[in-house]
């Protein structure tokens, strides 16, 4: 292990900025979770550059190949390249899971805010509505209106968002609930600042470092929810997914493992990854969860 | 198998000995076993994989495949067809005639098979079939519902003649679907007349004529048909017991049919490709008893990929070039090796060669694989590329739930036609959203219609005459009509002479193809698998379930093995199930043995918990993995601590 001191001298020496330093003596985790994350969406962005084969194109090769120069991850039951198709399978993963959580945080933020810093008879429903939305299995519901609206890569996306929600909007509650309390909310009130304005511009940034980690974590779900959801065959077959992946090669487990493997071990360090990176953030936001 | 004990005094002479007694009794079995071979043995217990339940099992039902297997070995119909000509073959009915008369009319005649009883004792007569065909068969099966169109009435002079008066010569009636075939055995009127016909009790324990009796149906589980001792048929049936177990998945039905749970799977349950890997298990030996086989589609179905004709679609579509040119684009072959591992036949034309279908081969072809020509034939049909390299865009819509093998054929559809600057979207429904948009909305550009095309003239009629553009489930959703074929095609549905019949019918499919309204990419081969202790007859029928007649011949399948009973392996010990696709119930494996005697009374197969399935292998390299991954997360957690 690379010995504290010595990076403190070189970090005064060298530029490496001091962020960095400090995440890294403060919190492995979160270190290691951004660096998996970021080689996951580097990865990801520089597709096109490191792969040589369209995605998705048929017959690039001869189908059922194992692992060879020319497609280092084999080749599925119709000549596609897996290497090319997993990693363009992580960028949509990333693109789902993103907008998905994005969807999700908006709703779930939204409900929260208005039920924490509400309470009362407005809040009391909108909790209620949360705890029964919580109790649906959402992965279900998703495959569910997934399957209704027909599975496009845009409808995936909207349906993981809108039954992912509810855990978002539990954990800003609570933040809210929190935050009411502190003094300067009751000051700013008694000032007379609108409510809209003290959610928005006075409780919301404050709530915001506790809720991104939960969003992020929500985030290797969904990432997770896309891929089963594509494992169960709802998938758009114009796009490439790692869940589609996964569900063709079921069928070669004993024969091709190739057409498995890759592609589930890019899926488990997606979310293993922002797991960490997830979790990473709340240890580092929270000291008191430190020792 | 015969033990003999090696006496230890002396070894010389013991083994002399030996030889002898071994060579006779050899001898005196193979004579016995040949002998024994002559008359079948009666006895045995058939188990078939079904992947779903049928609904409902009243006997001129909806012919659907799932119904069709489990109904067949429980009733008659009044005729049967052969497997290789499609002629009538006596079912309930041992004579007939069908007669042309003067004024263009036609009145089939049937004489019944005297002394018939059904299940529950009650003698067999005409009203049943003249019941049956008015009252019951039209409420479940859309074919008989249709002959209503033509049939002016049903008459029965005696108890053993039913006269059918029909209002034209209607050809159609030569093939399966009307007189014989799934759906249309008949009915027992005593327990049905004056009843709610659709709420009747006995359309879930049926009561027929059939060579097996209803016994029991547990939802989700199994269906046991016994053996009926007074069946018509003397002789008949051979074996004790049908049981049709319901396995749900393709992995599961796999499995079972490998451990011998099940006997006989009729190509629906499995899917291809396991099919395929379980051909290659039986060919390199590892699983003995055992047969797979590959059998061209028995009611010629196929792949059609059609055109969406109609006014509102799109105008590239409405272009002969333009279908052909994509025609000519699509490696029928290639779809053949990758979709269907070269087990179907890639498509010359507008049928295949398939006993259903191979009378009506046309002369015509479909343009044969040239991409160049095709893009060369769009350039000059005005049809030019874009600045992204497509000349237009089109939809292909897809039943995936029911077909899930569509989406692989889209895919290289999609990939053919971008070579050929034809930019594919692939729509995946689920069967009925699928149904809903195609039929009944028309809203598509070009779909894979898994249609049949026999046997008999109807099915061209349907999908591709005018007559069949209305909005229902396999319909003309393509919207093509041509008059010229249209009227060979209407005329050969009133012939009754088969030979006339067929020239028609190529005469009018030689137009079609002409036509192109859609690319007929590969016919359909079906799977069967086959425990081979029992004897041949469990051979498929030649021709397709929902329509077609005895896909298997269950009055005369027998038990081979019961002959030379072997000794039973000695019981493994039984593990709870690891995998949840393992819905099988497995059974004891003394009943898995072929010694399933007669007289000893074979307990229902219970329910223990499965045999481990999943290799040893398996499970290492799932433990490593898992116990590398925590190690990662508790070391970043460890350090996280040590600060």
């Amino acid at each position: 292990m690379i010995d504290r001191r010595a990076i403190n001298g070189v970090a005064r020496v060298a530029v490496i900025p001091r962020y960095v330093t400090r995440i890294y003596k403060e919190s492995a985790k979160l270190f290691s979770g951004i660096i998996i994350v970021s080689t996951i969406v580097i990865l990801g962005v520089v597709a096109p550059l490191i792969t040589w084969y369209p995605p998705l194109k048929t017959m690039v090769s001869q189908p059922f190949s194992p692992p060879n120069p020319r497609n280092p991850f084999g080749t599925d039951d119709l000549g596609r390249d897996i290497y090319t198709n997993t990693l363009y399978g992580v960028r949509t993963s990333l693109l789902v899971g993103a907008l998905s959580t994005f969807i999700a945080s908006i709703i779930g933020i939204l409900i929260g805010a208005i039920a924490g810093y509400r309470g009362g008879l407005v809040g009391d429903i909108l909790m209620r509505i949360t705890d029964m939305a919580f109790i649906v299995p959402s992965f279900l519901l998703a495959l569910l209106i997934a399957t209704i609206l027909g599975p496009s890569i845009q409808n995936i996306m909207i349906a993981i968002g809108i039954t992912s929600w509810p855990g978002i909007a539990r954990m800003t509650r609570a933040e809210f609930l929190r935050i009411k309390e502190q003094v300067f909310i009751e000051v700013a009130r008694a000032i007379g600042v609108s409510d809209k304005r003290i959610m928005f511009r006075h409780m919301l940034p404050n709530a915001i470092p506790t809720v991104i980690p939960y969003t992020v974590l929500q985030m290797s779900n969904n990432i997770l929810a896309e891929a089963g959801l594509g494992f169960l065959g709802v998938s758009d077959p114009n796009v490439p997914s790692l869940g589609q992946l996964l569900n063709i090669a079921q069928q070669y487990l004993t024969t091709s493992w190739w057409i498995a493997a890759f592609p589930g071990l890019f899926l488990s360090i997606i979310i293993i990854g922002f797991n960490i990176f997830g979790d990473g953030l709340i240890e580092y936001a929270s000291p008191r969860l430190r020792r | 198998m015969v033990y003999l004990h090696e006496s230890p005094r002396n070894r010389g002479s013991a083994l002399l000995l030996v030889a002898i007694v071994g060579i006779a009794v050899l001898g005196v079995l193979a004579i016995k076993t040949e002998a024994q071979q002559a008359i079948p043995p009666y006895g045995g217990t058939l188990v078939v994989g079904i992947p779903s339940e049928p609904p409902t099992l009243v006997l001129t039902g909806t012919p659907t495949w799932t119904y069709y297997q489990v109904v067949t070995p429980i009733c008659n119909s009044l005729v049967e067809f052969d497997p290789k000509t499609l002629d009538w073959v006596p079912g309930l009915a041992e004579s007939w005639q069908i007669i042309k008369t003067n004024d263009s009319k036609m009145i089939v005649v049937f004489n019944l098979v005297r002394n018939v009883t059904w299940h529950d004792g009650t003698p067999f007569t005409s009203q049943d079939v003249k019941f049956s065909y008015e009252n019951i068969g039209p409420l479940f099966n859309s074919f008989i519902a249709g002959m209503r169109r033509y049939l002016e009435g049903i008459d029965t002079p005696d108890n053993y003649t039913v006269v059918f008066r029909f209002n034209t010569t209607w050809g159609l009636i030569l093939y399966p679907g009307y007189f014989g075939g799934a759906g249309t055995c008949i009915s027992p009127r005593h327990l049905y007349e004056g009843t709610d016909i659709a709420n009747n009790p006995y359309n879930t324990r049926p009561i027929g004529t059939g060579p097996f009796k209803f016994k029991e149906w547990v939802k989700g589980q199994y269906i046991v048909l016994e053996r009926n001792d007074k069946y018509w048929k003397k002789g008949l049936p051979y074996l004790d017991r049908i049981i049709y177990k319901i396995v749900p998945s393709s992995e599961a039905m796999m499995l079972a049919f490998q451990r011998g749970e099940v006997d006989f799977v009729w190509n629906y349950g499995i899917s291809f490709a396991h099919a395929v890997q379980l051909e290659k298990m039986v060919l390199d030996g590892k699983l003995p008893g055992k047969r797979v086989w590959f059998f061209p589609s028995p009611g010629g179905s196929l792949d059609v990929v059609g055109f969406n004709l109609h006014e509102h679609g799109p105008a590239p579509l409405k272009d002969v070039r333009v279908r052909k040119a994509i025609a000519m684009a699509i490696n029928r072959s290639a779809i053949a090796e990758l979709v269907y591992f070269g087990k179907v036949e890639p498509l010359e034309t507008m049928v295949s060669r398939a006993p259903a279908t191979a009378m009506f081969y046309p002369d015509k072809r479909q343009p044969g694989y040239n991409p160049a020509e095709a893009n060369r034939i769009l350039d000059e049909a005005g049809y030019k590329r874009g600045t992204d390299g497509f000349r237009f865009r089109l939809r292909l819509v897809i039943d995936s739930t029911s077909y899930p093998w569509y989406v692989q054929e889209a895919q290289l559809i999609r990939d053919f036609l971008r070579d050929i600057g034809i930019d594919v979207q692939i729509v995946t429904l689920d069967t009925a959203a699928w149904h809903q948009k195609v039929f009944r909305e028309w809203d598509f550009d070009m779909s894979i219609f898994p249609f049949v095309h026999g046997p008999g003239p109807a099915y061209f009629i349907q999908y591709y005459t005018s007559r069949g553009i209305v909005r229902a489930s396999w319909s003309n959703a393509m919207g093509y009509n041509n008059p010229a074929a249209e009227k060979l095609l209407l005329e050969a549905e009133k012939e009754l002479n088969k030979t006339r019949q067929i020239e028609l019918v190529r005469q009018a499919l030689n137009i079609i193809v002409d036509d192109q309204p859609a690319v007929w990419t590969v016919s359909r081969t079906f799977v069967a698998m086959l425990n081979t202790a029992f004897s041949d007859e469990l051979q498929p029928g030649v021709w397709e379930n929902g329509f077609g007649t005895n896909y298997m011949r269950p009055e005369k399948v027998f038990l081979k093995t019961l002959a030379t009973p072997t000794q039973t392996p000695p019981p493994t010990t039984i593990q709870p199930t690891q995998t949840p696709t393992q819905t099988m119930q497995a059974t004891a494996t003394a009943v898995q043995s072929p010694t399933q005697l007669a007289t000893v009374t074979t307990p229902q197969r219970t329910e223990r918990a499965a045999e481990t399935g999943a290799p040893l292998w398996l499970y290492t390299v799932t433990a490593m993995v898992v116990i590398v991954i925590i190690a990662v997360i508790a070391i970043y957690m460890l350090r996280s601590r040590r600060r």
